[in-house]
């Protein structure tokens, strides 16, 4: 178990290396010039040639490229992120004021989808082409049809806005997480509840079941008992995977509710070309990546004994 | 362990989760019992805006206090381009090197101490050595103290605009240069600057953050008692969340808003759309003269002469800017209404220059057909639809135009992709042409991307710069509009407008010139 728990880290590892890689390579590549954005961020819109020249070698953006590449994966061990260009502040530190309400945002996203997947796949999985199933998958569309910005500015107008629910102006506290969390959430229960209702109606079929039922289970019996912790395994797979695709999609919904998050904050980053602010998000959401599917592994690992079996076969391999 | 245990267990982590997302719910709805509606009744303002200001200091964002009531300047600028006293009480050139500033009495920064000569001068001589701007432009040489409120400033060169460059945010700000060092040299962090009390305006920050910053009146600001107990500044990025925070009560005014908003607030009770009158602002226009085809005259004057600038303010932006005749704003004195659509020209002086009309209408010369690239940028809320509109409009003078967007304008600019570019104006924030005339326009500015190198108007523009005489600088300034249409350097597709949305209690708020939101006399208008 200890074996496999290592080689999963040490793939986790090189999964986020290698994206940190990209990511850097990606923003080098990126058309324009963040020397002169910076000055057009700190009020000269017409920067001279002069103050560029001086931006670029404040920011090292003079020397070579491997150079300011080492120099920024060297800093990683040291929880060194870089200097922000556009506000000359560490991003590390930056980043601290703005995380836990990241956090706050995608826990609270997190338990919404996974609680309505579970309602939603139930529902539909209890008696497939029934009216909940036809509901189920009418809210799966609707959820996955319409972009989360076009959602969450619809809540707001409809919840904060008319009825007087809620704020569009997010302070960042679980007093004000419910709609943000709302909308980040729903493509993913979507998702994952069409995933929870083809696993529990694959085990029509499973003779474990016949057997329940002819010693006069009842169906929701047969539904809580033994269909649905066998469904898990496969949900949790998506869940693990798309927990952290969260992270991923918090920059479009703390942008349109105003959340105070590390989202909004890169989302601002991007359009000023601040790579260290850039790189350092794309890190933080890799690692969350391979971080929850490496908890996710080892979580199914423990629930189901023929996954354990398998992994432990697969690691004594020569 | 028992059947009936495991299931209770079973079923109590299948549920967690649905009981979590249900206390999410009545957390939402608990919170709406325990917080206001939205900003409290009164003497409050809260204001909604797209640019975060991340800290205090006036190296890197002092200039955002000015927009906000937290920081001064010595001269305000004005709607008919010539500034007025603000913190000075006057500013007189005693020869065309020499300027003698007054300071009102009894102005004192929020930390306490007086702003006088002794602190005027430090603030001058910071200033030319840490505000770029003001370096280049200003032509410092001193600032004596010469009385008690007065400090006598020399320049190097003539510096006609001095007025201008005083008022202008990216200038010369009012602060306590003693205390900012006395800052700098402590090492503390930036929201040491809270308790530094730097600047004079009427209200002071007295928390900055992620989400924005509250304010609090000064008390015994020298123009009298602040209007407003409390102002609130928060940073929306999204201009439709704007709006909806003053649809809700949570915002009072919205900055920055596109000229659609308009259309989608029209018969609401809940948010006004308001918009100010030209100040200098605008969507200018800019022929890359040595794009093979721009270096044709009377294509560049082709392609003003066809642009509808009426339709434009009037039609394509519903009436939200201000109609160009000219390219600077109508009340400056020296503004010569240059800009003339004129169709029939156009077509005619194109035929002229061997531009005959192709089948499809477009022109064409040795078989090359008159195809303009247009530049402009997404970041620029109503360009892309003013490209957009030129785009149908010239193609009535046989004039086909490709509209290129990109994301970063500044680098494109540099490039050789486009023919005419959107534009920055032809004035500073305190309403001064010289620097944008000398950097634009003249050959080897600074910012001279559009490589134009016309002997005739770098000779206006130099002499502008050394011209003091007013009667002197309108004339130069005439000439240097009617050669830039004559010649089809530059023009302006409209007036921008600084355009609000307010919320019932500030529907009679005055939108001010130039962005200067907040000062000690704003307060609701019912």
């Amino acid at each position: 178990m200890l074996v496999i728990a290592l080689r999963r880290a040490g793939q986790a590892a090189m999964s986020a290396l290698g994206g940190g890689v990209i990511v850097f390579v990606l923003l080098i590549a990126a058309p324009g010039d963040p020397a002169r954005r910076i000055l057009n961020i700190r009020g000269i819109e017409e920067p001279d040639p002069s103050e560029i020249a001086a931006v670029r070698a404040e920011l090292g953006l003079d020397l070579p490229i491997p150079v300011r590449f080492l120099d920024w994966f060297l800093g990683l061990f040291r929880g060194d992120l870089g200097l922000s260009w556009r506000t000359g502040k560490p991003v590390a530190s930056e980043f601290a004021s703005r995380l836990p309400a990241t956090v706050t945002l995608t826990v609270a996203a997190l338990l919404i989808a996974v609680g309505l997947a579970l309602l939603l796949g139930v529902l539909a999985g209890w008696r497939p082409r029934g009216p909940a199933d036809h509901l189920s998958r009418a809210l799966s569309t609707v959820a996955l049809a319409f972009p989360a910005y076009l959602i969450g500015v619809l809540l707001l107008d409809l919840v904060a806005v008319r009825l007087g629910w809620g704020r569009v102006i997010a302070d960042g506290t679980w007093g004000t997480v419910f709609l943000p969390a709302f909308t980040l959430a729903l493509a993913s229960a979507a998702v994952w509840s069409r995933v929870l209702r083809s696993a529990l109606l694959d085990l029509d079929a499973a003779g474990f079941l016949r057997v329940s039922t002819a010693r006069g289970a009842s169906a929701a019996r047969n539904m809580f008992v033994h269909r649905l912790p066998n469904a898990l395994p496969p949900f949790l797979t998506v869940v693990g995977l798309g927990a952290a695709t969260l992270l991923g999609g918090a920059p479009i919904a703390e942008t349109v509710f105003s959340w105070p998050g590390v989202g909004r904050h890169t989302i601002e980053a991007i359009t000023a070309r601040d790579m260290p602010v850039v790189t350092a998000f794309t890190m933080i959401a890799v690692l969350a990546y391979v971080g929850v599917s490496l908890v996710v592994d080892l979580l199914i690992m423990v629930i189901d004994p023929r996954q354990r079996q398998s992994r432990v076969r697969e690691a004594a391999r020569p | 362990m028992s059947f009936k245990t495991v299931m209770r267990m079973r079923r109590g982590r299948l549920l967690a989760p649905l009981v979590m997302a249900s206390a999410l719910l009545m957390s939402a709805c608990s919170w709406q019992a325990q917080s206001p509606a939205g900003a409290a009744p009164g003497r409050e303002l809260t204001i909604a805006t797209t640019y975060a200001i991340d800290d205090l200091d006036p190296a890197t964002s002092g200039y955002w206090g000015v927009e906000f009531g937290y920081v001064e300047l010595l001269m305000r600028a004005s709607a008919d381009g010539v500034p007025t006293p603000w913190v000075l009480s006057g500013l007189e050139a005693v020869d065309d090197r020499t300027w003698r500033l007054t300071l009102n009495e009894a102005v004192t920064f929020v930390n306490g101490r007086p702003f006088d000569a002794k602190a005027l001068a430090a603030t001058l001589e910071w200033s030319a050595e840490h505000q770029s701007g003001f370096a280049r432009s200003a032509n410092f040489a001193s600032a004596k103290v010469t009385g008690p409120l007065e400090v006598t400033l020399r320049t190097t060169a003539p510096t006609p605009t001095m007025p201008n460059l005083l008022a202008d945010e990216s200038n010369v700000l009012v602060m306590d240069v003693e205390a900012y060092q006395e800052y700098k040299s402590s090492g503390k962090g930036a929201e040491a600057l809270l308790e530094a009390g730097l600047y004079t305006g009427p209200y002071k920050v007295t928390s900055l953050g992620v989400q924005g910053a509250e304010l609090a009146p000064v008390e015994n600001y020298w123009q009298g008692e602040p209007a407003l107990d409390r102002l609130g500044i928060r940073f929306v990025t999204e201009a439709t969340s704007r709006v909806q925070a003053v649809q809700s009560g949570e915002v009072d005014l919205a900055l920055y808003m596109p000229v659609s908003t308009a259309r989608t607030l029209q018969g609401r009770k809940d948010a006004y759309f308001l918009k100010g009158e030209p100040t200098g602002l605008v969507f200018g226009l800019i022929s890359r003269v040595t794009s093979p085809l721009m270096r044709d005259e009377a294509v560049r004057r082709a392609i003003y002469r066809a642009t509808d600038y009426r339709a434009i303010a009037g039609d394509v932006l519903q009436g939200h800017a201000g109609y160009a005749k000219g390219v600077f704003p109508p009340r400056y004195p020296y503004t010569l209404e240059t800009q003339q659509t004129d169709l029939k020209r156009a077509a005619s002086e194109l035929e002229a220059a061997g531009w005959a009309a192709g089948g499809d209408g477009i022109r064409e010369k040795d078989g090359e057909r008159l195809v303009i690239r247009v530049l402009c940028t997404p970041a620029l809320a109503d360009g892309i639809t003013i490209a957009e509109a030129m785009q149908s409009q010239l193609r009535e003078a046989g004039i086909e135009v490709k509209v290129v967007q990109v994301d970063d304008h500044g680098a494109a600019r540099d490039g050789a992709d486009w023919d005419v570019s959107l534009s920055s104006s032809l004035l500073s924030f305190g309403g001064s042409p010289d620097q944008a005339l000398s950097e634009l326009l003249a050959s080897g500015g600074a910012n001279n991307y559009a490589k134009i190198a016309d002997s005739e108007l770098d000779s206006l523009i130099s002499e502008l710069g050394k011209t003091s005489q007013v009667k002197r600088r309108t004339e130069l300034l005439r000439q240097v509009q009617r050669l830039i249409w004559d010649r089809g350097y530059y023009a302006v597709a409209a007036q921008r407008l600084l355009t609000v949305v307010v919320g019932p209690q500030w529907r009679g708020y005055r939108v001010p010139v130039p962005n200067l939101w907040v000062d000690h006399k704003t307060a609701p208008t019912t």
